[in-house]
Formats: C-alpha cells, sequence, structure tokens
C-alpha cells in the first residue's frame, strides 16, 4: 500500500469508537456518573486528568475529563446537564451506546509529588476530574509525606462522591469539606474554599492540585502562594470550548496556549497570564 | 503575662500585636465554654461582647421565615466572631450559634470601647484588627454571591 492509499484508509481522528453505558449513578438533580465500556476495541487508558470527547449522536460532542478507570478498563465520567449535548449525556441510560475519542490532553503530574505534602482543592464539579489523583494517593499513601483534600460545594446535598470520602480517610487521606450556605442539619464548615487553605499547614515542599470554576482555583492559587507553595507546584485544570480536541482547529486556544493538547493541566506559573482571557 | 493573653498571642491574626495591646484585651477577657446547638448572639441584641474562637466551631446564620435559619459562615479557631460593637449602633447584625462544642474568649466591648477611646493607639491597633477582618469578610461575602458552583437548573 502507498503512503497516500494509507492515509486514505486511515481512520479519521474525528471518528468516535463505540462504547456502551454500563452503570448509571445520579449524583444529584442535574449531574450523573456514567460507567462506559467498549463495544469493540479499546480506546487507550488515559491518565490522570486526561478527557474523552463524548458524542451524544444526532446532537454533538462535549469535552469531558476522566473521573475513574474501572478495574475492567470501563472508563467513568460524571457529567453535569448545562446544555444540549451534556443533557442528552445525562438522560442515557445502561445499555445505550455512546461515541467517544481520546483520551487528549495533559495528565496531573502525581508522580512529581512523590515523597512531597499533596493537596487537592475541588469544588463543585471539579472533583471529578481530580478524583483519579485522590484515588491514586489513596491507593499508595506511603508515597507522599502528607495527604489532604479539600472539597467545596454549594450546599451539602452537592457534594459528588459521598461514599468516597469516608474510604480515602480510611486510606490515609485527610478530607474537608466546605460548603457555601447550609442548614441545621450541617456541622461542619461554610464560607470559601480559601477558609480550608488558610487554615492548612502548607509549605515550598506542598504539591497542589486545583480544579474547580476558573475565580475559584485563581483565589485558591493565590491563597496557596500566599503560604509559600510555589506556582510552578500549583496545578490547575482549564476549561475552554473546544472542537477537534487534539491541537489542529485553534478553537481552544488561550493566549499561547491550545487547552486541548497543551492542556487542560497546566502549571499555574503557565496559566495565571492567560486566565482571565474571556471565552471566545 | 496572663493565660488569656498568652492564648491571644498564639493566634496568628494577634501575632503581631502589641504586648500593652494584648494586655488590655486579656484584662476584659474570659474563656467560656459553650455546647454544640446553644445561640450565642441574636440579631438586633446590643453588641456589647465580642469573641474569638479557640477551639470548635460556630455558624453565622440569618433566619428566614421559609428555609429556617441558614448558615452564611463558620468560624474557626483563631476567628473573631462579632465585629459590631466597634462601630455605633453597636447592635449585633446576625445570630451566631456554635455546631462543634466551643471554647471562646469572650471580652468586654463596652470596656474595650471606653479603653480605645481613652487611648487612641489601643483604638488604632484594635481598629486595624478588625477592618481587616471585615475586608476578607466582604471578599467573601462577594466571592459567595456569585454563586460559583451554581447549575443550570438551581
Ligand atoms: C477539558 C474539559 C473537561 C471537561 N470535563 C467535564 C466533566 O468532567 N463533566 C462535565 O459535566 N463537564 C465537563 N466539561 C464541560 C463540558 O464540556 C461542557 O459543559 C459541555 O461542552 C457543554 O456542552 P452543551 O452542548 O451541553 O452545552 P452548551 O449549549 O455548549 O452550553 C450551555 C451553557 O453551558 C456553558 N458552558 C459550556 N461549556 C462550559 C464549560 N466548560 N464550563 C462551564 N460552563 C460551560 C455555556 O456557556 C452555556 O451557558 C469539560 C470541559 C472541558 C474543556
Ligand atoms: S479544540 Fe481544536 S485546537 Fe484545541
Amino acid at each position: 500500500m502507498t503512503d497516500t492509499a494509507a492515509a486514505v484508509n486511515a481512520p479519521s481522528p474525528m471518528e468516535p469508537s463505540m462504547y456502551r453505558v454500563t452503570a448509571r449513578d445520579v449524583e444529584s438533580h442535574d449531574t450523573v456518573t456514567l460507567t462506559l465500556a467498549p463495544m469493540a476495541d479499546a480506546l487507550p487508558a488515559p491518565n490522570p486528568g486526561q478527557f474523552f470527547m463524548l458524542w451524544a449522536f444526532g446532537i454533538g460532542e462535549a469535552p469531558i475529563s476522566v473521573a475513574g478507570v474501572t478495574a475492567d478498563g470501563s472508563i467513568v465520567h460524571t457529567i453535569r446537564a448545562v446544555g444540549a449535548v451534556t443533557d442528552a449525556l445525562v438522560a442515557l441510560r445502561p445499555g445505550d451506546p455512546v461515541g467517544m475519542r481520546g483520551p487528549y490532553g495533559t495528565s496531573w503530574p502525581v508522580d512529581a509529588a512523590a515523597g512531597a505534602d499533596v493537596l487537592v482543592v475541588a469544588g463543585g464539579l471539579g472533583l471529578a476530574p481530580v478524583r483519579p489523583v485522590i484515588d491514586a494517593i489513596a491507593a499508595d499513601p506511603s508515597r507522599f509525606r502528607s495527604r489532604r483534600v479539600l472539597i467545596g460545594a454549594r450546599t451539602p446535598g452537592a457534594l459528588l462522591y459521598p461514599g468516597a470520602s469516608a474510604r480515602w480517610e480510611s486510606q490515609g487521606v485527610a478530607v474537608q469539606r466546605i460548603v457555601d450556605r447550609a442548614g441545621p442539619d450541617w456541622t461542619g464548615p461554610v464560607g470559601l474554599i480559601t477558609k480550608l487553605i488558610e487554615q492548612s499547614t502548607l509549605s515550598e515542599h506542598t504539591h497542589a492540585f486545583l480544579c474547580g470554576p476558573e475565580p475559584m482555583m485563581r483565589f485558591s492559587a493565590m491563597a496557596l502562594i500566599d503560604q509559600g507553595v510555589p506556582p510552578e507546584q500549583i496545578w490547575v485544570s482549564l476549561e475552554r470550548n473546544m472542537h477537534c480536541a487534539y491541537g489542529h482547529c485553534g478553537h481552544c486556544q488561550l493566549g499561547s496556549l491550545f487547552v486541548c493538547r497543551d492542556g487542560p493541566i497546566v502549571s499555574w506559573a503557565a496559566a495565571q497570564a492567560v486566565v482571565r482571557i474571556p471565552q471566545r | 503575662m496572663t493565660d488569656i493573653a498568652h492564648r491571644l498571642l498564639a493566634m496568628p491574626a494577634l501575632a503581631t500585636f502589641d504586648q500593652k495591646v494584648v494586655d488590655v484585651l486579656a484584662s476584659q477577657a474570659r474563656v467560656v465554654s459553650v455546647p454544640a446547638g446553644q445561640r450565642i448572639l441574636t440579631e438586633g441584641d446590643p453588641a456589647d461582647t465580642f469573641h474569638i474562637v479557640l477551639s470548635g466551631r460556630v455558624a453565622i446564620e440569618i433566619n428566614s421565615p421559609n428555609a429556617g435559619p441558614i448558615a452564611i459562615e463558620t468560624l474557626e479557631p483563631g476567628e473573631l466572631l462579632g465585629v459590631s460593637w466597634m462601630l455605633p449602633p453597636y447592635r449585633c447584625t446576625f445570630d451566631a450559634r456554635v455546631t462543634d462544642a466551643a471554647e471562646l474568649i469572650a471580652i468586654d466591648a463596652v470596656a474595650l470601647r471606653a479603653a480605645a477611646d481613652a487611648d487612641p493607639a489601643l483604638g488604632y491597633a484594635l481598629f486595624k484588627y478588625v477592618a481587616g477582618v471585615v475586608r476578607d469578610r466582604l471578599q467573601a461575602a462577594r466571592v459567595q454571591v456569585l454563586d460559583l458552583y451554581r447549575g443550570r437548573d438551581d
């Protein structure tokens, strides 16, 4: 076969692979966690922090971060309904097909934090993309000098993965949760997640992984820097609208970064100059 | 130095205070233990005492007839509870309830105001302390108004 013929026969990088929903867990009124298994060949295994493009047939595609990988290699995604594509993905039921391509993007540098103090800061749905980091730390806690997870949510009922916190704690990860507002049943802290950061003991040996709405990550990064954490050791997950997801179309450009290729995981040292550029 | 003065100086927010200021604060202070569930401030009451949390947790609440008490912020060890004692009309603007059994330093605000009026250097030090707390809470309230975690259907 000639090079030209090979190129013609190669699958388009935009072509999705077929997966099937094998489990659907309702997290809240607008958010579900789906487990997806390949119907034929599996896509390459993702690293923590990477994302797939999920295809809702007849509607469109959306980038969705990996929230976990099961023992049999199925991919776990937590999805919140905010528009046409995510409405359709959230409505999927076990047995339904879904198209997937990927994995794409950079990953959380968990190995670089070995021997150091690890701090994970997650706000709202931002817990989903850092969940693989927490699972990795909890699976091998002795690799890290200390392990702390701070989780923020709108209300106590909106806290994702309620069962997981107790499991992580039993595996040697300190978990603190804070909500924006609460009724009398909640006896935990109320306020901004930066309050928990200010109460944590941090240093130049801390490696921090942040995920959530961009203003929350900005304020959290500033609070971390105030406590001596170097910007090069603060990692954030950026979100911008995407089309190709493999660095070809420029749709996700943010300053000099293509978020799909140079991100979504970038250090605060690289992100701080560009995060205030508005979405196109 | 008294035990209360030691405990005040151990708090990061007060660590830079002049020894003299801490001694005046301590002279008007006592330590109180409050069980979980007990209300310690009520909206509209005179702000004649303020507190600093030593241990446990205190919720600042606003009561609404439909939703009941809504906690808008909790105060953790080292945090100041009550800023209304500093400025007229010296009236509490919210309810405060202990949610996790707490030990608090309770300070007589009426006596401290009189001491601050008589000694502008003391008054200025206290004013900077309270203004810093107000600035941080204003910033937190602004961010909370953004309701960053809100979904389309919330
Ligand atoms: C790298 C990456 C990882 C992501 N991971 C997840 C995930 O794990 N789970 C998940 O639920 N979503 C995730 N998202 C967001 C998701 O891709 C968007 O919500 C989705 O593309 C919206 O498409 P839609 O057709 O449903 O809504 P649209 O009609 O495109 O948008 C509806 C509304 O949502 C807003 N919106 C669109 N995209 C975003 C966004 N990225 N963040 C906030 N608001 C947005 C729009 O401004 C609009 O107001 C991720 C995005 C990126 C870039
Ligand atoms: S989405 Fe095409 S370059 Fe990033």
